[in-house]
């Protein structure tokens, strides 16, 4: 029998079987993944909290996404960097500065945007930016903090010299301001009701839109790899920010259980968040965006100045919009 | 006219209308959703109504407690303006009458821990340990208040759904009535294994001092740490407020203004324990709920474009696709293969029962027939159903053992050819030749069996080689007959030389030493004369082949001493013999006949003038020298050459010669059987056979045969005079001819024995039944009157089963050395023997003994 009626006599089964493969390749595709979830960091910041609510929510599948729970921003850098999480929420200048380090890192979603959150509280005798001239600021020794400072005395037409910097963590706000050294204090929500009482708000992130991000941050080699987990994340944080749009009062008791604060001051901090829509993220994470591209400069600027990254980073591949959900997942 | 009168009366209708707000109160009905009596929740949203009384100008209150039906009615007919319901009467009513989105949302709980949301809770027994999570649920029965209950059915379904779980059927809800707390008891009394409550209802309860919440536990409890409450599922905005369509956008401003700055003052209580209201929540988590349980108003199956369908499940449907495209290919290959392999059933069906030959389907383990031809029903004699009720055993004449070993060897495939006897239905015996094919037959090994009758072909063979023994025999006593002549001039010769030498020894019979030289002689001419009517007995023997160990020379010698006289004496007979003393294994008889033949061939062909030489050497064949056709193996031979100066043959003559009847002489000078015999004899022996000839010059014949034995390994008899033994037993002697029996009586009594001679063999056994001790020995001629020499020791070995027998035969066709020993006789032998050889026969048989 020569090679030709072999192949004629076997054909159907090669057929078949070829097809067969095929389909239990493609059926399979559509419900498990070839390899391990996708471990992803998570501190208990608000705007971070769809990937919680979406776990909670039983929406996540654990076959795709393994929630690593952190206790706060410098834990998912570093675990994020030592490759113990193949991505993690972070701050947009965090990210900043693991690729200044050499981490190849790319930002495939941007969780929420501070509208509010972050902001200048002053005196109730100092009425505008203007008057911070000369006058005692206190700050975190942050990214955030310096490029609240750097925005609000721009907008005052004031340079750093004309003030005086008081340093100190967040947690020491209430009683660095009760010592009544500063005249202001730049600082994030929540924050405490007698700082409420004694101040007013003279700046915030309403003024600086689309600049103090927090964004999912993926190790780039493994972006390809995780694929369907990085979708399968992006899609549900979608559905999630949309009720986190509305503050259902689910979402809110939830919220206010997940960052161990009171109901309503969760509301609080929510509405001072803006959670950006699919198509808003479209824009800010497409390669040419000029908005992302503005509050990276900034960021870098004052990053740099600060000592906290040397040279130009390189902005290639930063950002990446091939992870979210088609506009009909949203 | 009539125009005019009508224009007149509308527009005093108008003024009126315009005029009333001037000079009467507007009075607004808010219905309210009310689970108990309606005088009882009246009076306690009384405080409510009375603040809204104050608060909004021109306006009386009323707020109106009603049923779910009634309040549906209510706003059906219009006869309220404001409508405070759960969310899901809500979201019911906007979408069947267009209520207005919602004014302002419940707020409840106390001062200090006010709630703006609300959520189900799910509980069952402490003690009952078969639930503990949702999935628990599947099969047991719940207790709820109502079917359209948000907080204590709708919710807790919602929430199964979210789990990915079935929702609870309708055939295992209990549903309790009014008020909620009779569903708790239900699930207390043990009329249901759960509950589904509004969040907080256990814990109203246990205040109450109704129940003890211990009693229960709570299923699927959410980490909500900032509500007061246990809660099963997730949350949902309170009850809100909204208007119907006809009121006013002014008025809906009012009743919001008014309901958001409402505070309940300290000791006032209001239903449910709402403490005032809230700007609106946002409800479109509440109509997602229904719509995904299907509630009313979505209570029918939504409208789904292809679209959305390939967007979301696009690899789904592609997989699914593909995979149905395979189950069709498959399906149709399936289908095409099945029908091929229904053909080849019927095909093979065809074959089985239309085939010629018997055919049998048998079970290798059991031995049962499966299946049996149309052929097999003739050929055994038996019906289907009999065959296939029977077992290979009632047909094979093998043994079990014996049929199983033989079906192992079958099934491993180092069997396919088998000959067995088979028996059919009339008893007799046949013997076939079955080819055998194990196959596989639905998952089982069977055992195709195609049957060969070969009885009669065997019997046509028996027939044949019969036939072709009495022909090659015939061709044999032709050839003595022309021998006969030169025999007989031998036979002649050497009587001559006896009776001289007898006669010379009777006329010196004074002269001892001439005498002994003239008996010496004499002898020696009987001994020859021995030899060769041995050598004349011997070629002329029939029947089976008797192959032993010989000596090829030997043969020769024999041959030619027996053809001499024959051989026109015009023709030079030269012998070149190399190798005097190798052997081979062989039946002299048959190589006496090739010798004769060929030589009588090369006589022939020669025409009385020539040369004919015999030689016989050893060469060593190597694989190349044999040629095809012949079994053998490269080795040592012993060639044997008969060589003529003949006529010779030409090329055509030459592939035809050793063909059956195949002559080159006239009619009546020859069989054409001759060189048939000597080719059909040579492979007998495992030689070979070369002829080389050419026309006018001669023909050179090569026989070659393996050699068994080395140069000086084979040892001569010798036709020396044995050592005479001498005994003293008593022996009987049988010979019907009275000069033998004298003679051997004498020359056994001249060495010690004591003889009883007997001519009659029926005397002699006589004698020997009369007195059996009396005799150690018997010695008996074969060929005798009444009983033979056989017949007669058989006789005596009835009698005594012991006693040494001889046989001395002349020569009988009857009996041979094989049969002799067959019977019991110790030793046969051929007259004349000399005494010497007699004595130390009868020795040897008696000291065995």
């Amino acid at each position: 029998m020569g090679f030709r009626c072999l192949y004629c006599r076997f054909f159907p089964y090669v057929l078949l079987s070829a097809l067969a493969l095929l389909s239990i390749i493609a059926l399979s595709g559509c419900f498990d993944s070839s390899q391990r979830p996708m471990r992803v960091a998570v501190h208990p910041w608000i705007g971070y909290q769809s990937l919680k609510l979406s776990h909670q929510g039983y929406a996540l599948d654990p076959n795709l996404i393994d929630v690593v729970d952190s206790d706060s921003l410098s834990t998912s850098s570093r675990m994020l960097a030592d490759g113990q999480v193949d991505a993690a929420a972070l701050t947009l200048d965090e990210v900043l500065a693991l690729r200044a380090k050499g981490i190849d890192l790319s930002v495939v979603l941007i969780f929420d945007a501070s509208a509010g959150a972050d902001l200048l509280l002053a005196r109730p005798e100092i009425e505008a930016l203007a008057d911070l001239s000369g006058k005692v600021i206190g700050l975190e020794d942050s990214v955030l903090g310096r490029l609240v400072l750097s925005e609000a005395l721009k907008r005052g037409g004031l340079e750093q010299d004309q003030v005086e910097l008081r340093y100190g963590i967040v947690s020491e706000h209430s009683q660095l301001w009760q010592s009544g050294e500063l005249d202001a204090l730049i600082t994030y929500l929540p924050i405490t009701r007698s700082l409420q009482s004694q101040t007013h708000r003279l700046f915030d992130s309403h003024d600086i839109p689309n600049t103090i991000l927090d964004v999912l941050a993926v190790r780039s080699e493994k972006m390809e790899a995780f694929e369907d987990s990085l979708t399968h994340l992006t899609q549900h944080h979608f559905r999630i920010a949309t009720r986190l749009r509305r503050m259902s009062a689910d979402i809110q008791h939830r919220l206010a259980t997940l960052v161990d604060m009171p109901v309503i001051e969760t509301a609080a901090v929510l509405r001072e968040l803006s959670f950006p829509t699919l198509q808003a993220n479209q824009n800010l994470l497409k390669p040419d965006s000029a908005q992302l591209h503005d509050t990276v400069v900034k960021l870098t600027r004052i990053m740099q100045s600060a000592g906290l990254l040397k040279g130009t980073p390189d902005l290639e591949g930063l950002t990446n919009s091939a992870y979210l959900p088609s506009p009909l997942e949203d | 006219m009539q125009t005019i009168t009508r224009i007149s009366i509308a527009l005093l209708f108008l003024c009126l209308g315009l005029a009333m707000p001037l000079w009467a109160q507007q009075t607004i009905r808010i219905g309210v959703l009310a689970f108990q009596p309606q005088s009882l929740t009246a009076q306690k949203w009384s405080v409510l109504g009375e603040y809204l009384d104050t608060t909004i100008p021109d306006s009386s209150i009323m707020v109106v407690p009603m049923s779910q039906d009634e309040l549906e009615k209510a706003i059906h007919e219009r006869q309220i303006d404001y409508v405070l319901t759960n969310p899901f009467q809500y979201i019911l009513f906007q979408h069947l009458y267009g209520l207005s989105p919602p004014l302002a949302t419940v707020v409840r709980g106390s001062n200090d821990k006010p709630l703006h949301a609300f959520g189900g809770s799910i509980f069952t027994l402490t003690h009952n340990s078969g639930i503990e999570t949702l999935g628990d649920l599947q099969g047991h029965h719940v207790a709820i208040p109502f079917r359209t209950a948000f907080g204590a059915f709708q919710m807790q379904q919602y929430e199964l759904l979210l789990h990915g779980l079935p929702v609870i059927k309708p055939d295992k809800l209990i549903v309790t009535g009014l008020p909620h707390d009779s569903m708790v008891r239900a699930v207390l009394d043990g009329r249901a294994d759960v509950g589904f409550a509004r969040a907080g209802t256990l814990e109203r309860m246990t205040v109450h001092g109704e129940i003890e919440l211990e009693q229960f536990k709570v299923i699927n409890q959410q980490p909500f740490a900032d509500f007061p409450v246990k809660v099963s599922t997730h949350l949902y905005p309170e009850w809100p407020i909204a208007a119907l369509p006809h009121v006013d956008s002014r008025s809906r401003a009012q009743m919001i203004s008014a309901l958001l700055t409402f505070e309940i003052s300290g000791q006032d209580v209001l239903p449910f324990n709402v403490l005032g209201f809230n700007p609106p929540a946002d409800y479109q988590d509440v109509e997602e709920m229904l719509r995904s349980l299907r509630a009313p108003p979505f209570d029918y199956a939504a409208k789904v474009r292809f679209a959305d369908i390939w967007e979301q499940y696009s690899r789904q449907i592609v997989a699914s696709a593909l995979a149905l495209f395979t189950i069709l290919l498959l399906s149709v290959y399936l289908f095409y293969s099945s029908r091929r392999i229904r053909k080849a059933e019927a095909s093979f069906r065809s074959y089985f029962e239309r085939d010629a030959m018997v055919k049998l389907v048998i079970d290798p383990v059991s031995g049962s027939l499966l299946d049996v031809n149309e052929q097999a029903v003739r050929y055994y004699g038996y019906t289907k159903e009999e065959l296939l009720r029977s077992s290979i055993f009632d047909i094979n004449t093998l043994s079990e053992p014996e049929w199983r070993q033989m079906m192992r060897r079958v099934v491993d495939g180092e069997v396919r050819f088998v000959r067995f006897q088979h028996r059919i239905a009339s008893g007799e015996v046949r013997q076939v030749d079955v080819s055998t094919a194990p196959i596989w037959q639905q998952g089982k090994q069977v055992v195709i069996s195609t049957i060969n009758d070969v009885t009669d072909r065997i019997h046509a063979e028996q027939e044949r080689d019969r036939m072709e023994e009495q022909l090659r025999q015939k061709h044999k006593m032709e050839a003595l007959g022309v021998m006969a002549g030169g025999i007989a001039h031998n036979f002649n010769n050497t009587l001559a030389a006896i009776l001289g030498g007898i006669e010379l020894a009777d006329l010196k019979r004074n002269n001892p030493d001439n005498v002994s030289t003239y008996l010496a002689n004499a002898k020696k001419g009987v001994l020859r004369a021995r030899d060769l009517v041995k050598q004349i007995l011997a070629y002329s023997r029939s029947g089976a082949s008797m192959t032993k160990e010989i000596s090829l020379v030997q043969s020769v010698t024999e041959a030619l001493e027996l053809l001499k006289s024959t051989i026109p004496s015009t023709i030079r007979v030269i012998r070149e013999i190399e190798n005097e003393n190798a052997t081979i294994l062989a039946d002299p008889s048959r190589i006496q006949e090739v010798i004769f033949n060929l030589c009588n061939n090369a006589v022939q062909a020669m025409d009385e003038k020539g040369t004919l030489t015999i030689t016989l050497d050893q060469v060593y064949l190597e694989e190349n020298d044999i040629p095809a056709g012949y079994a053998c193996a490269p080795g040592d031979y012993v060639r044997l050459g008969v060589k003529d100066s003949g006529c010779g043959m030409d090329e055509d003559q030459l592939g035809s010669i050793f063909d059956p009847f195949y002559t080159t002489k006239p009619v009546g000078k020859g069989t054409g059987m001759g060189l048939a015999t000597v080719q059909g004899i040579v492979s007998q022996h495992k030689g070979l056979i070369k002829v080389q000839s050419t026309p006018g010059e001669g023909s050179l014949f090569e026989l070659c045969f393996p050699l068994l034995k080395q140069a000086g390994e084979y040892n001569h008899a010798e036709l020396l005079d044995k050592e005479i033994l001498a005994g003293h037993e008593s022996i009987l002697l049988v010979d019907d001819e009275a000069m033998i029996t004298q003679l051997c009586h004498q020359q056994l009594t001249e060495l010690g024995y004591r003889i009883c001679a007997f001519q009659d063999s029926k005397k002699a056994l006589n004698a020997f039944a009369s007195n059996p001790e009396g005799f150690d020995l018997v010695i008996t001629d074969q060929t005798m009157p009444e009983l033979t020499g056989k017949e007669l020791i058989t006789e005596l070995k009835k009698i005594r089963p012991e006693l040494p027998a001889i046989m001395i035969t002349g020569y009988s066709s009857k009996i041979d050395e094989h049969q002799a020993t067959a019977i019991g006789i110790n030793a046969y032998c051929l007259k004349p023997m000399q005494i010497g050889e007699l004595s130390q026969t009868i020795r040897a048989v008696l000291d065995k003994k």
